[in-house]
């Protein structure tokens, strides 16, 4: 069957979606001697990654990421002119959004923030994906075409050669129908968190005391500072600090997490810790199955002298 | 201005042992005996709602919409005395999944609407696709503007920031339309006061009688659900906090590369 992969434009912090829907497209296409179709929201000026052999359609006019509206009219003439079947797109906000219109227009079916594929077939596609808060796995199965797949940031990135474009299409943009922006201004992308050595978490636990604290000892040690999504709604720290699902993932040679239950969400942006320890005052908090260490303290007080420490002379 | 908030109601999974998780995956656990709770997601919705009420200077009439068979008794005279004109319940089955719930909505705007916003969460309990909003606005035909922050009136239209996966956006749109709330700038409903419950304590749920949608997309039901073992063989510390603290220390220090 045919497959095709949307991607977000040259943005450098989109580099990893893409590679996952432009990997994926590739492995499930039963007609590798073809060139892939790949079909770009944005204007693409190819500094990112190469593309591999592919027919390149791109949204032209649009600096920045459109409407979902608009970019499903857009894949939405190309899947029908192009007879695709399998579309996939990247995860999070725009793809889900394009994805789930792309099959109420279609007839089709929406399957988003997919972990993996388990089977494409001309009669069904089954994919994996986490349901009930990122605590539980499920497999869904569809045979409703065509199959329209977003793909999670836990999706393995399949590798792929590098090719020629050839085939270069620019499509006009579709008008906006009853949302008219005023401003927009890029999201701040690289906090830091991701590349840090050594990071500091703080969760609901953790007083407003306590989170000053941690922001002193971050700065005198140079350690990355995070925090939950439920420390960041309580308003203890800025969003851009959060860790975990809708945030940052974080790959640290350590990792200590204060006052924070360990939910899943959360769990997945430090899973991937060298060394993951934990401090929460309750001895049946979560979080203590899931680090390496774990301390039966409370918070305020380990702060306390983790910041006599950092200021001694 | 009238607005229709559909929400959901979940259970509070935040505190399941590892153990309880397994058995939810193999079926051997009831949900139901779980403290309900209203989906975080729909109460940021509701929140905005009334927030949009307010700048209208009490203008404004919101109905909630709960989809769901679960008695809400509890959480409906809260929403009422919150300033709700009408809570409606339509008897739909627990695991409602997003393409029959927008179907269940837009019956509901037909025959009770039409309103002029439809406010939502971005995720539905408890399996998360996220799609429900979307689905309902292509079949109303209305704009959607998704993973909205927070929303405020500007004449017949309404002044909206939302985001995507790269930008923060503000824009005017126009009604009828749908917004979904994702990251809120008010992401928990108000507290109503004593008075203000006393004031409800007789509103009940509204049941109209309503047909029933049938479901027809199966694939958003799970055929198999595994839970994935992340447990660690976690090393438990013994000692004061200063102690602790010394070895947190010496793993930062060791980590940053002997600072």
């Amino acid at each position: 069957m045919k497959t095709a992969a949307v991607i977000l434009g040259d943005f450098t912090a989109a580099k990893g979606k893409n590679l996952r829907a432009v990997g994926a497209a590739l492995s499930f296409s039963s007609s590798p001697q073809d060139p892939l179709e790949i079909w770009s929201c944005c204007q693409w000026r190819g500094e990112s990654f190469l593309l591999p052999r592919c027919n390149l359609t791109q949204l032209a006019g649009a600096e920045m990421l459109p409407e979902g509206a608009q970019c499903a009219d857009f894949v939405e003439s190309l899947a029908a002119a192009k007879k695709v079947s399998l579309v996939f797109l990247p995860g999070g906000m725009l793809g889900n959004e394009v994805a789930a219109r792309l099959a109420a227009r279609t007839g089709g079916s929406v399957f988003t923030d997919v972990t993996a594929v388990r089977q494409v077939s001309p009669e069904a596609v089954t994919v994996e994906r986490e349901i009930y808060g990122y605590n539980l796995n499920g497999c869904f199965t569809s045979s409703r075409w065509p199959v329209f797949i977003t793909l999670s940031d836990g999706f393995a990135e399949k590798e792929f050669a590098p090719g020629t474009v050839e085939e270069k299409t620019v499509f006009p943009l579709p008008p906006s129908r009853g949302v008219q922006r005023n401003s927009s201004q890029l999201k701040r992308q690289d906090t830091g968190l991701a590349q840090a050595k050594a990071l500091m978490v703080c969760g609901r636990g953790v007083s407003k005391e306590g989170v000053q604290l941690l922001q002193e000892f971050c700065r005198r040690t140079g350690c990355a500072l995070g925090a939950t999504k439920a420390a960041i709604m309580d308003g203890k720290m800025p969003e851009s600090a959060m860790v975990g699902i809708s945030g940052a993932r974080a790959k640290p040679e350590v990792t200590a997490v204060f006052g924070a239950s360990g939910a899943a969400a959360f769990m997945k942006g430090v899973s991937e810790s060298k060394l993951l320890a934990a401090v929460n005052k309750d001895p049946d908090a979560l979080i203590f199955h899931y680090c390496d260490v774990g301390m039966e303290q409370d918070s305020q007080a380990v702060l306390e002298e983790l910041h006599r420490m950092a200021i001694k002379p | 201005m009238k607005i229709l908030v559909p929400f959901r109601i979940g259970r509070d999974l935040e505190n399941l042992t590892e153990e309880e998780w397994r058995r939810i995956a193999r079926g051997e656990m009831d949900l139901n005996y779980l403290q309900k709770q209203l989906n975080p997601s729909d109460e940021a919705a509701l929140e905005q709602a009334l927030l949009l009420r307010d700048a209208l200077n009490g203008c404004g009439e919101i109905t909630g919409l709960y989809l769901g068979s679960d008695p809400i008794d509890g959480i409906a005279r809260n929403l009422y005395a919150v300033g709700l004109k009408e809570i409606v319940q339509l008897p739909a089955p627990p695991d409602l999944d997003p393409a029959s719930a927008a179907r269940w909505v837009e019956k509901f705007w037909l025959e009770q609407g039409p309103f002029d916003l439809i406010l939502m969460g971005c995720t539905e309990y408890p399996f998360d696709f996220g799609v429900t909003q979307t689905l309902l606005a292509e079949r109303l035909g209305i704009p959607l503007v998704s993973h909205g922050r927070w929303a405020q009136p500007a004449g017949a239209k309404l002044q909206v920031e939302y985001e995507d996966d790269l930008f923060l956006h503000t824009a005017t749109v126009s009604l009828p339309a749908v917004l979904s709330m994702d990251a809120a700038a008010h992401p928990y409903l108000r507290i109503s006061t004593l008075r203000e419950k006393m004031a409800v304590k007789n509103r009940t749920v509204e049941k109209p009688p309503f047909t029933a949608v049938p479901a027809e997309n199966p694939e958003f039901t799970p055929e198999h659900i595994y839970r994935v073992d992340n447990t660690k063989s976690c090393a438990m510390f013994k000692g004061t906090a200063e102690e602790c603290a010394a070895w947190l220390m010496e793993q930062v220090e060791s980590a940053m590369g002997g600072k």
